[in-house]
């Protein structure tokens, strides 16, 4: 009985006292679960356009909001789309097309009329936000070759540049980050181009055998090209000056005439033209992945494009936020991005009809699911790139003890919405839009989320839990006493 | 047999004891944790957290009076590219709150970064409440 009892106090007292630093450890990142009722969002698929940086997940169907806590803390999530991958192509049947990459060989997302006779050279670029193609069109009769730039997703001509005074027959087109590669499949070069002013060439060079040189891509450090003359079809990878770095056969029945490198897979994607139209993915050792039919589309050119939320990406202004109550007293906190890897959170309530700061903290340096805190240590936050198989999480977190100071009272979380804002102020205002464009909602419309917290033993009842096993040891040993005390008495009797 | 019961039982009894006081100075922990939490007294405070190459700033301001309070703060410090941020900003403090600051900070390969704070009452004349700089100075090879 004894040793049961002595077991029992001490557990409860190691527990206590793992109890007191419990909440330390555990004030760090409670984990989120899925907020029932957050399958919605005001954007539509159609509507997107900023390289779904801002999505949030809702509008597909899928929660787009979580919720969680702790003893310590209360946490919001907004995840965010998941890093979304399409193959583009240049098609002899003058359009451009965008696949899934998940699907290359289903109906296309979508498809645009480029307005010129031979779109060959396709590349995707976003640029401040926004996606676009590029086309290089070769042309008839010989040097009226043009660059043209589409906004990708609608296919309309923003503007073009003529390319003819140096480019005969531009075939291949890809960019590294500063400058435009384009391949010349009469003069058998390859245009290194300014953007600044496209309508010149800085250089032009090849490669050691260079024969028909038509596709071009760019995997980070080379370009990679095909070259599509019979009996003598290759994929070639080179430095800009043109030193092979590798090289292996085109040993398919038909000639490649597009490329594109995949940053996420790390594969090719090569288009075929003649005498059959195909889609193939390669890795970069001349390995077959696999390969679609493409003849209702005849492809020529070929780009590959990803686009979701990453922490280094973010653009200043870029906002989420989460509105909600606990109790009748209104909160809002959120995260402004300053600039990639930077930016501000911040911690609303309402006193009257005003919004009034109750903290904020700047951060400079920020990592893709790296948790930061004030110093007061009352908010946290963590932002998690998405990926083509996981969302992007921008995770917002707050002490209960601050929220309850600050005249939060139940555990009844309510009126919970996420927004999203391009274009917001870097010194922010306060909640909402402050300069910017609102992005996204979710839920959609005017509707709102609840969440429960876990309630927390706290004063008094804390205090009345500890009292409890003091009160049962207590009897305890007072009975053991008068116990002891009778034998002891009839022990000398 | 009598004498071995008591000395287990005296054994017994001394380990309960010091769980019983265990626990009873846990209670008192908590009551001081819940009271300290709930008490502030000091109206501003700052400092300077030097935690490897993130230092932090950080003030706290107390409204201690019975109306609103508006301050004003100005956070000035040198980046590593020699140019100087200023991070302003107007508010309210409910009286009774907290309004709670702090910016991390990156420290510099070379030099030293000086970050200064000002603390102004907007309410009473722009009356400077605090003012203070310090000086991050870049880590030791």
């Amino acid at each position: 009985m004894n040793r049961k009892v002595v077991a029992a106090a001490f557990c409860i007292t190691l527990l206590f006292w793992s109890s007191l630093g419990l909440p330390t450890a555990l004030a760090s990142d409670p984990s989120l679960g899925d907020l029932s009722g957050t399958d919605s969002s005001d954007w539509a698929d159609t509507q997107k356009s900023i390289g779904m940086r801002l999505d949030i997940a809702g509008y597909t169907g899928n929660n787009g909001l979580q919720a969680g806590d702790d003893a310590d803390s209360l946490a919001f999530g907004t995840k965010l789309e998941k890093t979304s991958e399409h193959i583009w192509m240049s098609g002899n049947d003058d359009n451009v097309y965008k696949l899934k990459k998940s699907d290359p060989g289903g109906t296309p997302i979508l498809s645009w009329n480029t307005g010129y006779t031979y779109p060959f050279g396709c590349e995707y670029r976003l640029e401040d936000g926004n996606e676009y193609i590029y086309i290089v069109d070769y042309n008839t009769p010989t040097k009226t070759d043009r660059l043209i730039k589409y906004q990708a997703n609608s296919g309309t001509e923003v503007t073009n540049w003529y390319i003819g005074g140096y480019c005969d027959q531009g075939v291949g087109l890809a960019w590294n980050g500063s400058r435009w590669f384009i391949s010349d499949f009469k003069l058998d070069v390859i245009h290194q181009v300014n953007p600044a002013n496209p309508t010149v060439a800085e250089r032009s060079f090849s490669y050691a055998g260079l024969v028909d040189c038509h596709g071009l891509a760019w995997d980070g450090s080379y370009l990679w090209a095909v070259q599509t003359p019979s009996g003598n079809q290759k994929v070639v990878q080179i430095d800009i000056y043109g030193n092979i770095q590798k090289s292996w056969s085109w040993t398919e029945a038909n000639a490649p005439t597009g490329i594109a490198y995949d940053t996420t897979s790390g594969h090719l994607w090569v288009a075929a033209y003649s005498p059959s139209h195909r889609l193939y993915e390669y890795d970069t050792n001349g390995n077959k992945i696999n390969e679609w039919d493409q003849s209702y589309r005849q492809p020529q050119g070929a780009a590959y494009s990803s686009a979701g939320f990453t922490v280094a990406g973010m653009r200043a202004g870029d906002k989420n936020e989460t509105y909600f109550t606990i109790g009748t007293k209104e909160f809002a906190m959120f995260f402004v991005a300053t600039g990639p890897s930077a930016g501000v959170l911040r911690l609303y309530h309402k006193e009257g009809a005003s919004w009034t700061l109750a903290e904020t903290h700047t951060e400079g340096s920020i990592g893709s699911g790296t948790r930061f805190e004030s110093s007061s240590g009352n908010m946290a936050a963590k932002l998690t790139n998405s990926n083509p198989s996981s969302y992007g999480v921008v995770k917002l977190e707050v002490k209960k003890s601050r929220l309850t100071a600050l005249g939060a009272t139940g555990s009844s979380v309510t009126n919970i919405a996420g927004y999203t804002y391009s274009g917001s102020s870097t010194t922010p205002t306060g909640p909402g839009q402050d300069g910017g464009t609102k992005r996204d909602r979710c839920p959609s419309g005017s509707s709102f989320a609840s969440y429960t917290m876990s309630t927390v033993p706290e004063f008094p009842l804390g205090v009345l839990i500890l009292a409890i096993p003091v009160t049962v040891i207590y009897v305890h040993l007072r009975k053991r006493s008068r116990v002891e005390a009778r034998i002891h008495v009839r022990s000398r009797s | 047999m009598f004498g071995v019961v008591r000395r287990h039982s005296g054994k017994t009894r001394v380990l309960l004891y010091l769980i019983t006081a265990a626990l009873v100075v846990s209670v008192a922990y908590s009551l001081e944790r819940q009271a300290s939490s709930s008490t502030d007294g000091k109206v501003i405070e700052a400092g300077l957290i030097e935690s490897g190459n993130k230092p932090a700033l950080y003030f706290d301001l107390r409204n201690t009076g019975k109306d609103n309070a508006n301050y004003t703060y100005t956070v000035t410090y040198n980046t590593t590219n020699t140019e100087t941020e200023i991070d302003r900003s107007s508010l309210t403090v409910p009286p009774g709150q907290t309004f709670s600051y702090s910016i991390s900070l990156t420290r510099p390969s070379h030099g030293a970064v000086f970050v200064n704070l000002k603390i102004y009452r907007d309410d009473k004349d722009a009356l400077l409440l605090h003012s203070q700089t310090w000086i991050i100075k870049a880590e030791s090879p």
